[in-house]
């Protein structure tokens, strides 16, 4: 691991921040779109309007669980960076010992320091490697959510079919909700692919 | 005055009045309906019965002369003529009048002696020597007058004195001379039904013979029981939607009328030739059966109601967000609130349901106008009213009755073309309007089209800058159909000269204004040379009014969701300024202005890019806000301590307890379109200055 890939997690990170937050966005803007045009068309299309508001309170639901997972990419990014930091000195602490052939006579501390030093690193490791166990766990949940969120799109689709005789255009909606939808999970797999690559490097690593 | 009669027989007078001014005009067009004769007979005969019991003698004598002509007519003795439907048209109206002056807790004044006159002349076979005239009733001065006055004899004793005073003597009625049926007439209008020694006609025949017949024998009933008489019924079997009916040869061809759907009838129709009395008697278990299945309620108990489902309704939703606010812990909480709100949904639907009333109410008034513009206008009209039976608030009903006389007044007066005109445009000569009611939704739209000659916005923009409605200035950056719409404009009307018909340019804008509070939208689409159509979208309950909230930085708001199309996420350059003022273009098609609400409500304009903004996408303009939260039925409650210009259509309560204003959409686009105006006029200004 180097500090580029971990720069590019944090880009990743920050991109798919961007990208969910805007399509989460546009969800709810969907979604909202139907309530109103359900709201226009009074009962007749009731059945839609339900499909509407799951699909609104689903929206809200990915859209706190994105924020639980922006929470836990700080704490990610700081594990790394400490370990990186940490390798370092490990890595100056070694190259004094190579330099000193008598460090053992004139400092025989040294060796124990770096001993010590190894297992704290070993210990961060550990730690972020947690930290990114849980998040691909999120990520994991979050795109559960995304395909509860397809299912109540599709039965959005099915609603719409039922009420086409009303003239409202339902078939539409249900598509832009679908495009959004899908705009959500291309952003968190992509996301995925790159916390896995991560755990890959980070695992050869260790 | 028994007030208790008194609030009985007042909606039932004015139903049967409604009804009687129905079957009139049918009879217009088929005279020799014995259905429709013995309708309107029953329905004088029962507002004759009530006025009795109310102690209301004018109003007793006037359905009496009525009764009397519409018995000949239903006994065949006469035949249906034009004057005949003119003078109980007129006569209709006078009763009408009575009505009101009941209401206002006055006993009614004895009813125009002319007409009076003119009825009973006509129920006496002769020919009136001025018939009615149909809307101009000043202009019916009698020729000749008699002047009844009662003094003291030469002897002392009291003594009637009948004098004929001839305004310009004819051949016919030269003589000084009158006949008895004049003197007859004098007689009942000195003393209607309570002169010594009157009998009624039929009784007279009689007096001689022990034996009574059976038409005196249900007189008498009458007299003791009046409607209340067991087995005594409406005959409610009328056909009001066997129509078209088209005008009767000899009578002037003016206007004729298509209704659909048909009502459907109450009872099968009896066989011409079956006498009218023996027909109520079958049709009175139908008659008893829908007054058992029917409850006449006071209106005001209903709005009580309505109110308090309201206050359900908002009590709903602060329970829904406190609820939800709990999150997903608590599922039975969350079940028992989905519940309150499918039930509370229900209540609300049933009592709006209470509430409304079909449009029928509304276009039965329709004809009358029709027929009696087209007359004084010499124009040939089809009236076909379409959607009778479409249910709408009774708000509605109650306040577009108004307004839609103005719009079938200013179609026929404006829209539709002579019948010369007409055939050199190569149209028929009868021009067709069509009123019709459609549900949309949770809205019900009322159409009124005619296939006249259309508006010409040109000279509509020219009449407004004449009369000073807008500047020149303003007419140059109007759109074709905004310089249409200046027809809606206080003050706007093309016609230089004031007819009964139109010309003061008062009623377009009061159709607008109307609308306008009944939370309702006015389009008008017009092509010349070939019609006109006004049509108006009206929500189904005025009891509960969805909106979407929405927050313009700290502050939270509503829209009516009737009035957005829909959510926009803002792009700069979709962005653009044309004639002076801001405008988005929605797609290739659309460009609508911006109403910057940071700017109008705030003072502070919305910095897209700075801050969040999203868009709401409106009939009439593109509304920039910071966020949109979602919806809610909503309860309006009226916000009085404003002045009467306000850009808030009331306020409500939202989920969260909290007093939200309800914007009005339209106010805001106008005062946006408005301030650009102004603002360019005083740019030009300032630029004239340096």
């Amino acid at each position: 691991m180097n500090i580029q890939h971990i720069m590019g997690v944090v880009d990743a990170s920050f991109k798919a921040r961007q990208s969910i937050e805007k399509a989460l966005r546009e969800i709810d803007r969907r979604a909202l779109n139907a309530m109103v045009l359900v709201k226009r068309h009074g009962n007749a299309l009731a059945g839609y309007g339900v499909v509407a508001q799951a699909f609104r309170e689903r929206a809200a639901i990915l859209k706190e669980s994105a924020a639980h997972l922006q929470e836990r990419i700080a704490p990610l990014i700081e594990a790394y960076m400490r370990i990186l930091q940490h390798q370092r000195f490990s890595a100056s602490f070694a190259q004094m010992l190579e330099h000193n052939s008598l460090h053992e006579k004139h400092c025989p501390g040294l060796i124990n320091t770096q001993k010590k030093w190894q297992k704290i690193m070993l210990e961060e490791e550990a730690e972020a490697g947690r930290v990114l166990e849980q998040l691909l766990e999120m990520v994991q949940q979050l795109q559960e959510s995304i395909e509860e969120q397809e299912y109540v799109v599709t039965n959005g689709r099915i609603e719409a079919a039922l009420a086409e005789n009303t003239g409202a255009p339902l078939m539409r909606v249900s598509r832009d909700m679908g495009e959004a939808v899908r705009t959500v999970a291309l952003a968190i797999r992509s996301y995925r692919h790159q916390l896995e690559s991560l755990e890959h490097e980070s695992s050869t690593r260790l | 005055m028994d007030m208790d009669i008194l609030q009985d027989y007042l909606p039932e007078a004015r139903e049967l009045l409604e009804k009687a001014q129905d079957d009139t005009l049918r009879l217009e067009s088929d005279p020799g309906n014995d259905e429709v004769l013995a309708s309107v007979f029953r329905a004088f005969h029962t507002l004759k019965g009530g006025a009795g019991f109310l102690e209301a003698e004018n109003l007793v004598n006037w359905t009496h002369h009525l009764e009397d002509l519409l018995d000949k007519l239903r006994s065949h003795t006469l035949v249906v003529t034009g004057p005949m439907i003119d003078a109980i048209l007129r006569g209709l109206d006078v009763i009408d009048d009575m009505l009101q002056q009941l209401a206002s807790g006055e006993n009614p004044a004895p009813g125009p002696e002319d007409l009076s006159s003119i009825i009973r002349q006509l129920a006496s076979g002769t020919t009136p020597a001025d018939p009615v005239q149909p809307i101009l009733p000043a202009c019916a001065a009698p020729e000749a007058t008699l002047k009844v006055s009662q003094r003291a004899t030469a002897n002392g004793q009291a003594g009637l004195f009948l004098e004929r005073a001839d305004a310009t003597p004819s051949p016919d009625t030269g003589s000084d001379e009158i006949s008895a049926e004049e003197f007859e007439a004098t007689l009942d209008a000195l003393y209607g039904t309570q002169a010594p020694g009157y009998a009624p006609a039929p009784e007279s025949q009689c007096a001689a013979s022990d034996e009574i017949s059976p038409e005196e024998f249900e007189q008498v009933l009458d007299q003791l029981y009046g409607d209340k008489a067991p087995g005594f019924g409406t005959d409610t079997s009328s056909k009001a939607g066997d129509l078209p009916v088209n005008t009767t040869p000899g009578n002037p061809p003016v206007a004729s009328v298509e209704a659909a759907p048909a009502p459907s009838p109450a009872a099968a129709p009896s066989p011409p030739s079956q006498p009218a009395a023996p027909t109520a008697v079958r049709s009175s278990s139908g008659a008893q059966e829908t007054a058992d299945a029917t409850l006449r309620v006071d209106a005001a108990r209903l709005d009580a109601v309505m109110n308090q489902v309201g206050e359900l309704v908002l009590l709903r939703n602060r329970l829904s967000s406190a609820i939800g606010s709990l999150g997903e812990e608590n599922e039975d909480m969350l079940r028992i609130a989905r519940e309150v709100d499918l039930t509370v949904n229900d209540i609300q639907s049933t009592v709006m349901r209470l509430r409304m009333q079909p449009c029928k109410r509304l276009f039965q008034q329709l004809p009358r106008v029709v027929r009696d513009a087209s007359r004084q206008l010499s124009k040939e009209v089809t009236l076909e009213i379409v959607g009778e039976d479409v249910e709408i608030d009774k708000a509605v009903v109650d306040a577009l009755s108004g307004p839609m006389t103005h719009l079938l007044r200013n179609s026929l007066d404006h829209g539709v073309e002579t019948p010369a005109e007409r055939q050199a445009a190569g149209k028929s000569r009868s021009a067709k309007i069509r009123v019709a009611a459609v549900h949309l939704g949770d809205k019900v739209r009322i159409e009124v089209a005619d296939d006249g000659r259309g508006i010409d916005s040109q000279f509509v923009m020219q009449k407004a800058i004449d009369k000073g409605v807008i500047s020149a200035e303003q007419g140059a950056r109007l759109s074709e159909q905004e310089a249409v719409e200046l027809i809606f404009r206080p003050g706007f009307s093309t016609n230089d000269q004031v007819t009964d018909i139109s010309g003061r340019g008062v009623g377009m804008d009061v159709v607008k204004e109307t609308v306008r509070k009944l939370r309702g939208r006015l389009e008008i689409q017009t092509r010349p040379g070939l019609g006109t159509s006004i049509s108006m979208e009206f929500p189904l309950t005025m009891a509960v009014l969805p909106v979407l909230y929405l927050r313009l930085r700290r502050e939270i708001y509503a829209l009516p969701v009737s009035s957005i199309e829909s959510l926009l996420d803002l792009q700069e350059n979709r962005i653009h300024r044309m004639s002076g003022r801001t405008v988005y273009r929605v797609d290739g098609t659309e460009v609508v202005p911006i109403v910057d609400l940071g700017a109008l409500l705030h003072e502070r304009p919305l910095r897209l890019g700075s801050e969040p903004i999203e868009g709401v996408l409106t009939e009439h303009g593109l509304f920039m806000v910071s966020e949109v939260l979602g919806n809610e039925d909503s309860v309006v409650k009226p916000i009085d301590f404003l002045a009467e210009q306000n850009w808030y259509q009331g306020a409500t309560i939202s989920g969260k307890g909290n007093v939200v204003l309800i914007l009005d959409a339209n106010a805001l686009v106008n005062h946006v379109l408005d301030h650009h105006d102004d603002q360019a006029n005083s740019n030009m200004a300032r630029k004239g200055a340096a």
